[in-house]
């Protein structure tokens, strides 16, 4: 029969042999003690489950096994004096399979198929190890159990980026002199960075999907004729730091412009709504984008972007890229948005296709705004331009309102001084 | 351009592109979308017309009004026919989608599905392709009893030929159906009675999703269990309950029976070493049996323990809640199947 | 049309050009010594599985496809050498594959009772009785639906009268008006079983009219009557007027199969159908009516037996399938 590691309290899960009182091959007797177990708590003496031969120690002193580990056989008496063939065949049945843990025949050892490729993989005996599965089965942890403690060494620069992207090395196959952990085998396991997700990382990733894989996108582009607004601006702009907005951004001019044009073309200031139809917005709010980087990006708004004046636009959207870049925006800076800008002209992008920031109808690509050659009267000349790109949800709206709204947009662009208010 | 805006707003957003659909509504709008794509299907069976504007599961329901009841047409009460002729208009240039209104009829019809859609193809050296679709629901649980409640797909799984079709979640019934109407060879499309009322996310428009590769509904480190139909979800719930004691399940929808993503339940059982299959079939000589043939066949040296079946006890299905709900495997069954795998009482 | 009877349609003078009837004549011809040189091949061991002769029967088949039109399907039987030829399938890719080569219509995966014809819109013999209902049925559906102007044709044997499915399409058809014909060649036996034992209710024809839909019963010995008859109801179903039955009384002059005792049915019996060879009886009309002469005939033989002959060679040429195909075929 088995003996076990014995549960010697509610709490205990494991225990270690510390001394065998008896040696394989001696006579025990039912009760007489065994064996030192110790726990956590204490040590305890363990009495021999039945008399007997002990003729198997499956666990050594010193190595902890889980409660219910088989770590010894005794061939107790009444299994050598009773022939089962000398039973009647009732009696000689096998025990009801509740009698757990049932003794496996000494001479048979079950392996599972896992332990017995990782004890072939690992040069592990099995002879020596002590199974805790069913019926005393060695599985796989046994086998692992019964591995010496791996010693890993790794190159300095190897275990500090192991240790900052917390890849344990003991995984790790060494590539380096006397299988030393490199830096190249760190990198290969961790198969390259990963960057965890932050919220707005997660968010962007998850919304721009959407908008990809549900809004149809068309993109219309027109090159802009800025000169006159870049003059406005720079005339305009110490008017403004006299009144205490100390500059006056593109992007106000931008979402002044296609808030104005907006009002007039209300089909481009418009939702989405599944399963409801197209729901057009009484006021117009426009989002700029803003780059967080690395964390994604963000879109406070202005809101009521026709209606209010410049130099409040422009104060406005100076105060809540500070506070986006201080992570300090709040909700209300966020909700609401009915038409995106997005402006990639301080990246020497020329164009882009935007992604309509759902549910909205449409956003606007802003490219470099810089002097590009241009013909007038059968001239070349050099102006100042921009190409203006208008991704819009062709479920809302078609190309041809689509592209007046666009057209206006230049318009107003190309003779600036109506967004003072006509 | 790249953006996003508040958290809430966004939340919102995501709500109102979410369409949240049961999955019979989810296999109406699988029809019905294949249908405006392609005049060549049409759908034939008992009820999916009249009956309450579209079978008795209403999963036709709207269609005869949109196509008109030549593409969209009621049977008599004639199994046989149903399946043989589709059979015909498959071979003949058709996509015929054919409904049985209960798996448990198809013995009345095995004779076209197993002798001619099985087999025309072969016999005839690739000659021929029969691109049809069997629709048939089965599945138990709602005391409809043995001649209505049973879970027949290893009986198709058995026939090279077929193909064979499980969808358990909204989405995947739309994708799948979509991907057997388009395939050129007899599919076996089996729903579950009690899934039709299930809700799930069901992406809008024309999507697929390809025949032959499983659904890891749920990852975890201990357990692989493989699950057809309702196990699936009882399944998740096992696991649901499970985490809280440490052992994770890896929960697997194969979705497709044949053909089977065999790599899939592999590589799962190569991590976990421990398998557990469950359907609502019959436990003897079910697809169960031949999932842990594979495993043990192409994984037997990472497996830790024996292969587990919690599958149906092999008896009808009863009509009695109390012996219904013992005939069939139960969340607890799985909860106590894990836990014995883990505490190697197995 | 309605109600049922022997040729209830009056033939009238609807007789085939010359040269059709001359065509006919050479197909029953080359039904013929297929099915004499197949059982030669058989008996030689050279075939494996069984084969069923067409032999006796060459005018149903015959004369029900010249009523056809090359897009019209036809589905067939276990006993389907006959309607393959007579829908212009190849003698030689059919020769190949009874001798399970790479060549043959099923490059080997099918064999006798598997031979079919999509080109030639012949959905294949089928080696279940009544396998082929359900398939006729289904091209009908399709020819309706999109509006192909086919129609489809569903042989099938006496034995097949008394399966369920014949129950199930024929009301099926009858009640989406569907442009199929049933015509059940009734040879008499169903292997051993007579048909004056297993079809209650007397001449089959009359079961038409439970489904509303006529009925008719044609010497199928007489070519020409049997494409008159199919005419009609060919025509019929192409109109959109709806299914039919069409019982060909004809009779297997040889055994089921090769390896048929023969012992159900007398003698004489054989002796007295094969008194009226639908071949014999054509040759003596052409001759009677100076259509061909003794001689054209005699040419048309040796043509058909130098194709046969030729077809035979290039099976016998051919090779078997590659074991590499075994596994092909299954899906698409």
């Amino acid at each position: 029969m088995q003996v076990i590691m014995p549960v010697l309290g509610l709490t205990m899960e494991e225990g270690t042999v510390s001394a065998w009182l008896k040696a394989e091959g001696e006579p025990v007797v039912k009760d007489e003690p065994l064996l030192l177990v110790e726990t956590d708590k204490a040590t305890v003496e363990v009495p021999a489950p039945a008399s007997g031969v002990l003729t198997r120690i499956l666990v050594p002193p010193g190595r902890p096994v889980a409660v219910r580990t088989p770590i010894a056989e005794i061939a107790a008496e009444e299994d050598r004096t009773t022939a089962p063939s000398a039973l009647p065949p009732e009696q000689a049945a096998p025990p009801a399979a509740t009698s757990r843990p049932a003794a496996p025949p000494t001479e048979r050892r079950f392996v599972s198929p896992r332990a017995r490729r990782v004890a072939r993989e690992q040069g592990v005996d099995l002879a020596h190890i002590a199974g805790s599965g069913f019926q005393g089965r060695i599985v796989e942890r046994d086998v692992l159990g019964a591995l010496p403690a791996r010693r890993v060494t790794a190159t300095p620069l190897a275990e500090r980026i192991a240790a900052e992207r917390g890849i344990p090395l003991e995984g790790i196959t060494g590539s380096g002199p006397r299988g030393r952990v490199t830096r190249e085998d760190v990198l290969a396991a961790a198969g390259g960075p990963v960057i965890p997700l932050s919220r707005v990382r997660k968010l962007t990733a998850e919304r721009m999907a959407a908008s990809a894989r549900t809004a149809p996108h068309v993109t219309l582009f027109l090159d802009a004729d800025l000169e006159e607004a870049a003059r406005f601006r720079a005339q305009l702009a110490p008017e403004f730091a006299r009144l205490g907005v100390p500059k006056l951004p593109w992007d106000a001019i931008l979402a002044k412009a296609a808030a104005l044009a907006l009002a007039e073309h209300p089909a481009l200031n418009a939702r989405w709504v599944e399963g409801e139809g197209i729901r057009r917005h009484s006021a117009v709010h426009v989002g700029v984008a803003t780059a967080l980087e690395p964390e994604g990006l963000v879109v406070p708004v202005l809101r009521d972007a026709g209606t209010r004046t410049l130099r409040e636009l422009a104060a406005d959207l100076l105060a809540l890229i500070e506070r986006a870049r201080a992570g300090r925006l709040g909700p209300d800076d966020l909700a609401g948005g009915t038409f995106t800008i997005t402006n990639l002209g301080g990246q020497r992008i020329d164009a882009f296709t935007p992604i309509i920031n759902p549910p909205e109808a449409a956003i606007l690509g802003i490219g470099r705004i810089a002097e590009k050659p241009a013909v007038r009267a059968g001239q070349l000349v050099i102006r100042t331009q921009a190409t203006l790109a208008l991704s819009f949800d062709h479920r809302v709206v078609d190309g041809a309102p689509a592209a007046a709204f666009l057209a206006r947009l230049a318009e107003l662009l190309e003779r600036p001084y109506a967004l003072l208010g006509v | 351009m790249v953006t996003t805006s508040d958290r809430q707003t966004a939340a919102e957003a995501v709500t109102a592109h979410e369409r949240i659909l049961t999955y019979a509504q989810a296999l109406n709008e699988a029809l019905r979308e294949e249908m405006r794509r392609d005049p060549t299907v049409f759908v034939m069976g008992e009820d999916v017309a009249a009956w309450g504007g579209g079978g008795v599961f209403a999963v036709t329901r709207g269609l005869a009004e949109e196509f008109g009841t030549e593409r969209v047409r009621d049977t008599p009460i004639s199994e046989e026919a149903i399946v043989a002729v589709a059979v015909g208009a498959a071979a003949s240039g058709s996509r015929p989608v054919a409904e049985l209104m209960y798996v448990d009829f198809v013995g009345l019809a095995m004779e076209p599905l197993v002798n001619q859609a099985a087999k025309l193809r072969y016999m005839f050296g690739g000659k021929v392709s029969v691109p049809m679709v069997l629709r048939t629901q089965q599945g138990a649980g709602r005391g409809n009893a043995a001649q209505h409640s049973q879970s027949l797909e290893a009986w198709f799984c058995h026939v090279p030929g077929l193909k064979v079709v499980t969808p358990s979640t909204p989405a995947d019934a739309k994708g799948l159906l979509v991907s057997a109407i388009r395939d050129d060879n007899p599919v076996v499309f089996l729903e579950h009675k009690l899934l039709y009322g299930t809700k799930g996310h069901v992406p809008a428009g024309a999507y697929t999703i390809p025949l032959g590769v499983a659904d890891v509904k749920r990852p975890g480190r201990h357990i692989t269990v493989v699950g057809v139909h309702m196990m699936v979800l009882k399944a998740l719930q096992a696991a649901d309950q499970l985490a809280e004691e440490g052992i994770e399940l890896e929960v697997i929808d194969p979705r497709t029976l044949v053909p089977l993503d065999e790599a899939t339940i592999v590589e799962s059982v190569k991590k976990t070493g421990r398998l557990i299959v469950t359907h609502e079939a019959a436990t003897r000589g079910g697809y169960g049996a031949e999932i842990v043939a594979r495993v043990v066949e192409l994984a037997f040296d990472y497996l830790d323990a024996p292969p587990v079946r919690v599958c149906a006890k092999d008896v009808p299905i009863p009509y009695s809640a109390v012996l219904e709900e013992a005939a069939l495997p139960q969340v607890t069954d799985l909860v106590t199947a894990a836990r014995a795998l883990m505490h190697d009482e197995v | 049309m309605e109600g049922t009877g022997r040729t209830a349609l009056a033939p009238g003078d609807r007789e085939l050009p010359a040269e059709r009837l001359l065509d006919a004549y050479r197909q029953m011809l080359t039904i013929r010594r297929f099915e004499e040189r197949a059982l030669d091949l058989y008996r030689a061991g050279e075939m494996r599985g069984s084969t069923h002769p067409y032999i006796g029967m060459e005018a149903v088949a015959v004369g029900v496809c010249l009523a056809l039109e090359p897009d019209d399907y036809i589905t067939s039987t276990h006993r389907g050498h006959g309607h393959t030829i007579a829908k212009g399938g190849d003698v030689r890719r059919m020769m190949a594959e009874l001798l399970g080569r790479a060549t043959g219509y099923s490059g080997g995966k099918g064999g006798s009772m598997h031979i079919a014809d999509l080109d030639r819109k012949m959905l294949g013999a089928n080696g279940i009785v009544g396998g082929g209902m359900g398939l006729a049925t289904g091209a009908a559906l399709t020819a309706k639906l999109q509006r192909t102007g086919a129609v489809a044709v569903c042989f099938f044997g006496d034995g097949a009268l008394n399966q369920g499915i014949l129950h199930e399409v024929s009301n099926l058809a009858a009640i989406w008006s569907l442009p199929v014909v049933f015509v059940c060649e009734n040879n008499q036996y169903a292997m051993s079983a007579a048909a004056a034992w297993t079809i209650a209710g007397g001449d089959p024809a009359k079961r038409a009219a439970g489904y509303g839909i006529p009925g008719l019963t044609v010497d199928g010995m007489d070519v020409e009557a049997v494409e008159r008859a199919a005419r009609d109801l060919v025509d019929r179903a192409r109109r959109g007027d709806g299914p039919s039955y069409l019982i060909a009384t004809t009779y297997r002059f040889v055994g089921h199969h090769a390896g048929d005792p023969l012992n159900y049915r007398p003698k004489e019996e054989a002796e007295e159908w094969r008194a009226r060879d639908p071949i014999r009886r054509l040759a003596e009309r052409l001759l009677a009516r100076g259509l061909a002469t003794a001689a054209e005939l005699a040419a048309i033989d040796s043509e058909v037996l130098a194709q046969i002959d030729d077809a035979v060679a290039f099976a016998k040429a051919s090779p078997p399938p590659s074991v590499a195909q075994l596994l092909t075929d299954i899906y698409a």
